[in-house]
């Protein structure tokens, strides 16, 4: 009983030394709220940057589907001529594909049942 | 026009309804911005990219928390994650500097520097940002988990040692001022 009452009288003691840290914290930190000037631009000055903002937006999705475009094409040709003038290369390549494919996912289960 | 109604009309690509949310909001923002980061400057800076940031997903936001509390999750992680590419961990030294200049700043002004805020901006980010939304802004731990993408025990015990260290920083520059003081008095 005794042991519980010193147990609790700690406790209080921690929670006092707690609760005046956190006011301290609070009272720093009303003060930097009330201290520090904070200068809001015009209206003006927030379109222009929603205007940059979504013009560099804009040239970001345009390079993005050059990019996807450029490869796509890229591989479609590269595969299409494969096909029609070395189309040994090409079946050989469609096999090591697979093969790849199946030995990475064999691999990556094995791994996956070990771990669990 | 109102809050939301504004959030509707900049979802739908109005920019006079994105400047006006920016505008209403960018006080809070930078002042947020200034606790966490404690460089005026700094704040102002990761203040015009979270408006950035925010034009580009304002898709994605779907008005069950205030439009404010999402401009500050947005401007927290960008923040984490400029720190951590960056490796801006800034030294002792500079630290230091920064805090002098926002004692100078507070001083001129005539206002008391607070030993807490100087406890406070030695802590660890993951620590200091969580205190400053549960203590001064007064969200719940689940609010700052979701924030931060941390669970609410995580948070809470973050803030619990953050602030139990500040406690300590305290007590020993309390106990380095009496020191000092019974220095002082003895000669």
């Amino acid at each position: 009983m005794v042991n519980r009452k010193a147990l609790q009288l700690e406790q209080d003691h921690q929670d006092e030394k707690l609760f005046t840290a956190v006011k301290e914290i609070e009272d720093g930190l009303e003060t930097l709220e009330e201290t520090i000037p904070v200068y809001t631009p015009d209206l003006q000055f927030f379109e222009n940057l929603v205007a940059e903002q979504k013009q560099a937006m804009k040239r970001k999705l345009i390079k993005e589907l050059a990019i996807f475009t450029v490869a796509a094409l890229l591989i479609v040709t590269s595969v299409l001529f494969m096909l029609y003038q070395v189309p040994s290369v090409f079946f050989i390549l469609q096999g090591a594909v697979t093969i790849f494919i199946m030995a990475y996912s064999t691999v990556s289960f094995v791994k996956q049942v070990d771990g669990t | 026009m109102e809050e939301k109604d504004l959030i509707v009309s900049a979802k739908r690509g109005d920019q006079l309804a994105f400047a006006m949310l920016f505008k209403n909001n960018y006080p809070f923002l930078v002042k947020y911005l200034i606790k966490i980061t404690m460089n005026p400057d700094a704040a102002e800076e990761l203040a015009q990219e979270t408006m950035a940031k925010c034009v580009e997903k304002i898709g994605l936001f779907n008005g069950k928390s205030k439009f404010s509390s999402w401009l500050i999750t947005i401007a927290t992680n960008l923040y984490i994650d400029q720190k951590r590419k960056l490796k801006r961990e800034k030294s002792w030294k500079a630290q230091e500097e920064v805090f002098r200049r926002m004692q100078w700043h507070l001083e001129s002004r005539n206002e008391e520097w607070n030993d807490a805020l100087s406890a406070l901006g030695k802590l660890k980010d993951e620590m200091r940002i969580p205190i400053v939304l549960k203590h001064y802004y007064g969200y719940s731990y689940e609010e700052i988990g979701k924030m931060m993408n941390l669970s609410s025990g995580t948070v809470k015990s973050r803030v619990h040692n953050g602030i139990m260290s500040i406690r300590e920083e305290l007590k020993l520059h309390g106990e380095q001022e009496s020191a000092a003081a019974g220095t002082r008095s003895s000669r």
